[in-house]
């Protein structure tokens, strides 16, 4: 079976008890993408990945990966998953290597050259030998990345990857994921908190609140907005904001300290800068506004919010 | 299948706990075998005058004494009861009882179960696994006493003075084996104390596929096998004591009665109809804990 889908959700619903953990969610997620799922504490985001790994059963809907069921077809499916749910427990009377490789007996072939490779990647060859007990949170976060990649996988499933992570570990991690998508194809799926990790590392993403998807798509598109938005710093504050305000394609134009904030058309930031030059205003500096990943979110948890408060 | 095997075998003979139990068996044996050794003559002279005071002393009982000395160490076998069904009992829990609800307690789980290999082969591998572990300590139990008897006695025959009584007066009329049969019978005694083992392990581990805490999958397994062993004792009661029929009545069905075989050798006539139906019952027994581990384990929620 060919597809180009990676992963697919589809009405996927799990309880606890009476807490809907995930509730309908849809999503899809195709090959070759670095996909960030994004959402608070408690949306569901753990509970997804756990139902795509078969950890936990689905009440309804269901979920697939490369095309096939993961409940019917888990062999198959887990065979070319690499994954780290949540915290990187290993065993920790072993050594990282002697963990890395009871893991890869189960993984399928993989052999010590392999056990070398990911501990290289992961910069653990000196430690390998150690007993897991003395490392510490970051070093068993990578050790916990390394027997995901051990089998080699077409998709890489993580949990919060940058948990625990000092900022040279954070960047090593984002450069890893990075060079195995790009170079060797691999399919990333990480959740994560970290929204400035996920803007640098992920073509796309999904936001999830309360078990259901809120958002999804290329970053790059839900960065980019129907408006641009720059600070304009001019000599006339005032007559700025008045010239500007007359603009058809302004929707705003505020004054802030010795300048202005002006929200127009995309694209049309150019025409702004012309008219008020036009007028006589001296435009000293034009510095458009990108949205970041964190407002986008913000904007979208709150749009959520406000649709579940109608919904009650 | 057999690699998961070896992955659980190496997970667990590379934990310094799982040593403790041998550890524990060698400090019993030694603490049995060195007193007998220094007070040798006193045990003799004892033996000698309860045999007297009883029934005479029995053919054989001379030489079983005054020659190369297993029985002195085997004599006091009537510690069995306290090896067998606690001891061993306590540590066959103790493996069994870990081995699924240690690894959902300590978030290994999910390494597993994020590969490809079944659920039911996991619990299957496991429970190989460690009814392998709470088997090797009674048969470790066993070579123990045999090196220590050879090291501080020499070899000789073998009397089993608490073969169906202790060591009072009745202990006189016990068998007297030859060393060659002796050893033998010894040596299945053993092995069925470890098929008993073997099956507390299997119960620990279904137990263990209910729990999220080893020490409760543990603590449950071991007070099941106690409950048994004491519902056990009183279906031995009289008949005449009618208000406890009940348990006479479930006393085959209990799983220490099977467990308790292992004296079954140590008689002069051995009850080989008794010692293959409580294989029988051992051997289903550990299947049908299995069967239950798989079945629950299947279909449970991993949410550590």
């Amino acid at each position: 079976m060919t597809t180009d889908v990676a992963i697919e959700c589809r009405g996927l619903v799990k309880h606890f008890g009476r807490h809907r953990a995930v509730d309908g969610l849809d999503m899809v997620v195709r090959l070759g993408q670095v996909f960030g799922f994004l959402g608070p504490n408690g949306a569901g985001k753990s509970t997804t990945i756990r139902l795509l790994l078969d950890l936990i059963r689905p009440d309804a809907g269901s979920a697939s990966i490369f095309g096939r069921a993961v409940r019917t077809d888990r062999r198959t499916v887990l065979s070319r998953v690499g994954a780290m749910v949540e915290r990187p427990d290993l065993y920790e009377h072993l050594s990282g290597r002697r963990n890395l490789e009871i893991l890869a007996r189960l993984s399928g072939p993989c052999g010590p050259r392999r056990i070398d490779e990911v501990l290289e990647m992961v910069g653990l060859t000196d430690r390998q030998r150690d007993r897991v007990s003395s490392y510490s949170h970051g070093m068993r976060q990578r050790l916990g990345l390394a027997q995901a990649m051990l089998p080699s996988p077409d998709l890489l499933i993580l949990d919060e990857p940058a948990n625990g992570l000092d900022p040279s570990g954070l960047i090593d991690v984002r450069n890893l994921l990075r060079r195995i998508a790009s170079e060797q194809g691999v399919t990333v799926f990480l959740s994560s908190h970290l929204l400035s990790e996920v803007e640098l590392v992920c073509s796309h993403v999904a936001l999830i609140s309360r078990g259901r998807c809120v958002v999804q798509g290329a970053v790059s598109d839900l960065l980019s907005t129907r408006d641009s938005t720059a600070d304009i710093e001019v000599s006339d504050a005032d007559l700025a904001a008045r010239v500007a305000g007359e603009l058809p394609f302004v929707t705003s134009a505020e004054r802030r300290d010795a300048g202005l904030v002006v929200r127009c058309s995309d694209g049309r930031l150019a025409d702004v800068n012309a008219a008020l030059v036009t007028a006589g205003v001296r435009v000293q500096a034009l510095v458009p506004r990108k949205t970041t990943l964190e407002e986008r979110y913000m904007s979208a948890m709150s749009e959520a919010d406000h649709a579940d408060a109608n919904a009650r | 299948m057999l690699t998961l095997t070896r992955a659980e075998l190496t997970k667990l003979f590379q934990r310094r706990g799982t040593y403790v139990s041998y550890g524990v068996m060698l400090a019993l044996v030694l603490s049995i075998a060195i007193p007998i050794f220094c007070y040798r003559e006193s045990v003799d002279r004892s033996i000698r005058e309860e045999s007297a005071h009883a029934s005479g002393v029995p053919a054989g009982l001379e030489q079983a004494l005054a020659g190369p000395f297993i029985p002195r160490l085997m004599m006091f076998l009537p510690l069995r009861v306290m090896v067998v069904n606690t001891l061993i009992g306590f540590f066959a829990a103790l493996v069994g009882g870990g081995m699924l609800a240690g690894e959902y307690g300590s978030g290994t789980l999910r390494l597993l179960l994020t590969r490809p290999p079944a659920r039911w082969q996991v619990v299957v591998s496991k429970t190989v696994v460690a009814s392998f572990q709470a088997a090797t300590v009674p048969v470790f139990f066993g070579l123990c006493a045999f090196a220590a008897g050879y090291a501080f006695f020499g070899r000789g025959p073998l009397l089993f003075l608490d073969a169906g009584s202790d060591m009072g007066s009745d202990a006189m009329m016990a068998p007297y084996f030859a060393e060659g049969v002796a050893v033998q019978r010894l040596c299945l005694a053993y092995g069925l104390m470890a098929l008993g083992a073997a099956a507390i392990a299997a119960m620990g581990i279904f137990i263990s596929s209910l729990t999220s805490h080893a020490l409760t999958a543990a603590g449950l397994t071991f007070g099941v096998t106690l409950v048994s062993g004491v519902l056990g004792a009183l279906g031995h009661a009289p008949e005449e004591l009618t208000f406890l029929a009940f348990f006479r009545t479930i006393h085959p069905y209990l799983i220490t009665t099977h467990i308790n075989v292992y004296d079954a050798p140590l008689f002069t006539n051995v009850e080989w109809a008794r010692m293959g139906t409580s294989v029988a019952w051992l051997l289903g027994y550990s299947v049908l804990f299995i069967i239950g581990a798989i079945l629950v384990f299947s279909r449970r929620d991993i949410r550590c």
